[in-house]
């Protein structure tokens, strides 16, 4: 386990260079610049603002200044737009939002999803499970950019207590919370009915049946776990995804999460900003699913020789 | 599951079942009710958005009249007028035409190659898996953005000529021909990223399988390693696979709206149900038809199309065969 | 489906929401703080670094020039930062005197030497200043900031004694005071600036919150990006007592369909501008709080005068003839005004009445130029970024061109950077474009056509209409000067290198509690004198 744990780490670092390095180099083969404004830059101011961030130097030489800022001092570099200000203060400051929002949201997924998924399946080709699944695909089918302002509408105009968008009070977390909560909260229905619905036809729930054990126990204590390996191998990448932020979800509801600084780096050609968040977002990645991994072998004890 | 299953059946080697699976399965699917009229639905909608232009009496989706804009519905505009006054009826079905061809062929490039890739590092196991999966981590953590952005300008000057070349061999109209030509580049733009998710799952399905008794005793049978897993393992994760794949296809839908928004794709004035969603929700406290008449169309076939994949599920699910 | 999950959503809602609470606009409005919608974080608050609208909305209540705005007209130019600002009888030396005591936020005296550095920040050229060009007015300062001299004392800018300060100018500037309303012609405070940094040092840490130092009306309170910046009262301001308003708190929504639910949920006192759906949508519910309000702005059509067929003028004039421009200001753009030039109507200057919707003359140019009945015409392209309104009115266009001309032409839609390096490599045929003029005079919209002009893009290049650009800057006469400027627009226009559409309306809500919000043509609304009126 530790030596697979560590092999994994190993791999996660090498991932990380390569992902660094293309990066690096596929956001300079993009159209425009930082500097391409609606009115053409001056030639001689031009030259002026690419001396500053170092963006008149040969490529390759850009490339190792950058290695060694991100490996000597641990720096991911300044922002190209916005004078004086660090890649590492804007995900600083927009990470821990997208966090918050994103627990609480797989949380509200995990409290919806599972269940439904599991009564679905037990429950399979009933009124209930016609239900669960016709719920969630209304999860499915409605994109956030349609939930959202929905929701916006709905709660937020209907009710005073609620905010429409914004992040001043403690209650702006619940309706782009939801809505992400919902969504999720749909796909994992649906993947944990299938994979229960696989395992339940399995020889060892048969065997466990036959040898007159509940049927809460048999979904419970055999059937969970096999039947939670779709949903794991879901949500494992699903996870980084939704802690790293939603673009549409924070213009919808006005987050301050990182979410946006993932489309407006690339709009605005902000080259240290998209590749300090492209290797913030890497190590998510990494991360998440080295857990997924783990979750898996737990969850799937024949695994475990291997 | 009903309770007459319980019976203890030996364990049956799948393959024995060979040759009477897709007839099995075939039966078993006629006799699920819902998934049926759920096919049917699908015909039906199909037939509505690429026979149903072709009569008469659906109108031009680009004639554009701005005297009788976001009008309601009425006799001669069945689902009313956009805010340009076109017929909606009309650009719900030609919209269609663009949705439902990237739902499907996208679909079918992404799980074609997810299924595929995380198959073989599912079953291989050890340094490929680890290799194959390392690079899935890298093009899942790559700027989306970024590689969409580049891939447009690539992609611009070849798409053209291949649209004038159609023109030029077959002799089509070019507005017959243009609309379809222009999504070859989304096709590719989705698969490309559809795949990934569907490539981790399979992958995670073929590793839980291939610990079972009957991988083991297909391998000492001696068979050879792409016939059990083709052949012996896919079958067995052909379930979460038909689940994922109707899961995902709403999502590729709608993408081929993001990426239309970005250049690549769908050309205005021509339309997509993802574009008339995304107008819609923009609209949707001035004239909530705009919203209302695409996502019903959206929601109703993907409701089918799931009611489908969960019946086929239940109809190639190996255990369930000899029921 | 939906209908069901809403009846049993909004009466759980409505309960919750018995328990009224005090909207966020209520309680701001007690508290005498603005909220403001501003479209996005801005890029900085260093005036001499940043470009945009947006931001010069923040800079505006942080930094005062020589000049202010007047809350209620536009020309009037009212004391600021100087007493008085006086030209010789050319208009071209201009002596500004400086108000005694006028101090910074943080208590030092506001000198004429801070002006004097701050101009000559601005045109140091390590600083790569974007905007310098806005100071280009001041002789010599072309040079200094290209490089051509490294000496300041040859541009013209004088202190005379710590409450005087001389600028001379390339010419005569009759309309000088307008052009200093700018926010690159307001000063930062020398001992701030260079207590964090040089003179010609980027990434000078001196505006961040804890640094920041002005000389307006108020002061930085708080910052998080990407959701707040809050302004509070300049105790130092020279005319404190006076000011009514207590703070304004900018909010960067960048969604324009966020921002009207905002403003309708009462968490906005003023928004940023209001899409057309939700114009409609007010025009119903609350007319009272919509304003639709000239603004100096115009949107328009680049054509690429380098490329066949656009390179022959009676192409162009036949496309431009073609576009039923007070159409599409009534449907597409929600009541822009139809324009039939480039400068919109400017005090006393008219633009010539060029452009125009005439079938018949689109028609037989087109037919002149060889294209009877559009016959042959190549398939053109329309090049527009990825914003709505643009894509929804050249789908308009397009099927106007093909009703009027019978050609057919494509939409090429493009991401906001590929489509500004598109239009600069002249790799276009038409490009969607707008420009909001940066003063109130007709030469911030004609001197951008000039060939060298970084806004150009069209490839015209007209040595006539330079010539007589060039004249006007040399005239101390007024109307003479106008008529200088009507006659370089009617080349301008009449050459077609553009098709000009409409001009811009600023469609905006506002809140009934809001007091002295005055139509702008800039929209540059001073906010120290606004009052906030609760119970409304």
């Amino acid at each position: 386990m530790i030596r697979l744990i560590l092999s994994r780490i190993g791999q996660g670092v090498i991932t990380l260079l390569v992902l660094i390095t293309l990066t690096f180099f596929l956001v300079r083969a993009m159209p425009g610049s930082p500097y391409t404004d609606e009115k053409a830059i001056p030639a001689h101011v031009l030259a002026r603002m690419k001396a500053y961030t170092g963006l008149d130097l040969p490529l390759p030489v850009q490339y190792f200044r950058y290695l060694k800022n991100l490996v000597v001092n641990q720096d991911l570099g300044d922002l190209i737009k916005r004078d004086g200000v660090k890649v590492s203060e804007i995900i600083g400051e927009s990470f821990p939002v997208s966090l918050g929002l994103g627990v609480l949201s797989i949380g509200i997924a995990l409290t919806l999803g599972i269940p439904a998924g599991m009564i679905s399946a037990v429950k399979r080709n009933t009124f209930i499970d016609y239900s669960c699944l016709a719920a969630a695909m209304v999860g499915i089918c409605l994109p956030s950019f349609v939930i959202g302002p929905l929701l916006a509408v709905g709660a937020g105009l209907g009710l005073k207590s609620l905010n429409v968008a914004g992040w001043s009070s403690p209650t702006d977390w619940i309706l782009p919370a939801v809505t992400l909560g919902v969504i999720n909260a749909a796909y994992l229905a649906r993947l944990t009915r299938g994979g229960m619905l696989d395992v339940l036809s399995q020889d060892y729930i048969r065997t466990a049946r036959a040898k007159g054990v509940s049927e809460s126990g048999i979904v419970i204590r055999h059937a969970l776990r096999g039947g939670l390996i779709p949903a794991v191998a879901f949500i494992g990448p699903a996870f980084a995804g939704i802690i790293s932020g939603s673009f549409v979800i924070e213009t919808i509801f006005q987050v301050p999460g990182m979410g946006q600084h993932f489309v407006n780096a690339a709009t605005d050609r902000e080259f240290f900003l998209i590749q300090g968040l492209v290797l913030f977002y890497g190590f998510l990645i990494v991360g998440a699913n080295l857990l997924a991994d783990l979750a898996q072998i737990v969850l799937n004890p024949r695994l475990r020789k291997s | 599951m009903e309770r007459k299953q319980i019976a203890v059946t030996p364990s049956p080697l799948p393959m024995q079942k060979g040759t009477s699976l897709w007839k099995d399965a075939w039966h078993r699917l006629a006799h699920n009710r819902a998934a049926i009229v759920s096919l049917f639905v699908l015909i039906v909608i199909l037939l509505l958005c690429f026979v149903g232009p072709l009569l008469p009496i659906v109108q031009s989706p680009t004639i554009i009249d701005l005297s009788n804009s976001s009008a309601p519905p009425s006799t001669s505009h069945w689902f009313g007028t956009d805010p340009l006054g076109r017929d909606l009826f009309a650009r719900v079905l030609y919209g269609g035409q663009v949705s439902l061809l990237v739902g499907i062929v996208a679909t079918a490039v992404a799980v074609f190659i997810g299924v595929i890739y995380g198959a073989i590092a599912g079953y291989a196991g050890g340094i490929i898996d680890n290799l194959l999966m390392r690079f899935v981590d890298i093009l899942f953590a790559l700027p989306f953005l970024v590689l969409v952005i580049l891939f447009s300008l690539v992609v611009d000057k070849p798409a053209s000529e291949f649209t004038e070349w159609v023109i030029k061999t077959t002799g089509f109209a070019r507005d017959r021909v243009a609309p379809i030509t222009t999504l070859i580049p989304l096709f590719i733009a989705i698969g490309a990223i559809g795949w990934l998710t569907i490539a981790r799952i399979v992958r995670a399905q073929v590793m839980a399988v291939k610990k079972q008794e009957f991988v083991e005793a297909a391998v000492s049978l001696g068979l050879g390693r792409s016939r059990i897993l083709f052949r012996h393992i896919l079958p067995n994760v052909i379930g979460p696979i038909i689940i994922y794949t109707t899961l995902s296809v709403p999502g590729i839908i709608l993408l081929e709206s993001v990426l239309s928004f970005l250049g690549l794709g769908v050309k205005p004035p021509n339309s997509s149900w993802g574009i008339l969603i995304k107008e819609g929700a923009d609209r949707m406290e001035i004239n909530w038809l705009l919203l209302f008449f695409p996502s019903i169309f959206f929601a109703v076939t993907l409701f089918a199309l799931n009611f489908l994949g969960d019946g086929l599920r239940d109809a190639l699910d190996p255990k369930s065969a000899m029921d | 489906m939906f209908g069901r999950i809403a009846l049993l959503i909004i009466p759980c809602m409505s309960l919750l929401g018995s328990c009224q609470k005090e909207s966020q606009v209520d309680q701001a409005t007690r508290e005498g703080v603005l909220l403001v919608g501003n479209a996005s974080e801005p890029k900085g608050l260093d005036p001499h670094i940043v470009s945009g609208l947006l931001e010069a909305n923040i800079l505006r209540a942080l930094f005062e020039g020589l000049v202010s705005n007047d809350p209620e007209n536009d020309t009037a130019a009212p004391a600021g930062a100087a007493l008085e600002v006086t030209p010789d009888a050319t208009a071209t030396v201009w002596t500004a005197k400086l108000r005694p005591g006028g101090k910074w936020s943080d208590g030092m005296p506001v000198t004429a030497r801070d002006f004097a550095f701050s101009y000559e920040r601005i045109l140091t050229p390590e600083l790569g200043a974007k905007y310098a060009e806005m100071l280009y007015f001041l002789k010599g300062a072309e040079d200094f900031n290209k490089g051509v001299t490294k000496n300041f004392s040859t541009v013209g800018v004088e202190v005379i004694d710590d409450e005087t300060l001389r600028l001379t100018l390339r010419g005569p500037t009759p309309y000088f005071r307008e052009v200093l309303k700018h926010y690159t012609w307001t000063a930062v405070p020398r001992h701030v600036v260079l207590k964090f940094g040089t003179i010609g040092q980027r990434g000078n840490p001196w505006t961040r919150l804890e640094n920041i130092v002005g000389n307006g009306p108020y002061k930085l309170k708080s910052w998080r990006r990407t959701d707040h910046i809050e302004v509070e009262r300049n105790p130092y301001y020279w005319n404190a007592a006076n000011v009514t308003l207590n703070g304004v708190r900018f909010l960067p929504i960048t969604n324009t369909y966020t921002e009207s639910r905002m403003f309708r949920d009462g968490q906005l006192h003023i928004t940023y501008a209001a899409p057309p759906e939700v114009v409609d949508l007010m025009k119903k519910e609350h007319p009272e709080q919509l304003r639709q309000e000239p603004y100096v702005g115009t949107s328009f059509y680049r054509f690429n005068t380098k490329r066949k067929p656009l390179n022959d003028l009676r192409v162009r004039q036949a496309l431009s003839f073609a576009v039923d421009r007070k159409l599409l200001c009534d449907t597409v753009f929600r009541g822009y005004i139809p324009a039939y030039a480039m400068t919109p109507p400017l005090g006393k200057y008219d633009p010539p009445h060029i452009a125009a919707y005439d079938q018949d003359k689109a028609r037989k140019l087109l037919t002149e130029s060889g294209y009877p009945g559009g016959h042959e015409f190549p398939r053109l392209k329309i090049l527009i970024s990825s914003k709505e309104t643009a894509a929804t009115l050249a789908q308009a266009v397009q099927a106007m061109f093909r009703k009027s001309l019978g050609i057919e032409v494509e939409i090429e839609n493009k991401e906001w950077n590929a489509y500004l390096v598109a239009m600069q490599d002249l790799d276009y045929d038409i490009a969607y474009g707008g420009w909001i003029g940066d003063y109130l005079d007709p030469l911030t919209f004609l001197e951008m056509w000039t060939p060298n002009n970084g806004n150009n893009n069209t490839g015209w290049d007209s040595p006539e209409f330079v010539k007589i650009l060039q004249q006007s800057f040399q005239e101390s006469d007024a109307t003479r000067r106008f008529e200088q400027l009507y006659q370089a627009e009617t080349i301008l226009i009449g050459d077609a290198p553009i098709l000009p559409i409409a001009w811009q309306v600023k469609n905006y809500l506002v809140h009934p509690s809001v007091e002295g919000w005055h139509p702008l043509l800039l929209g540059n609304n001073s906010y120290q004198y606004i009052r906030l009126v609760p119970g409304r």
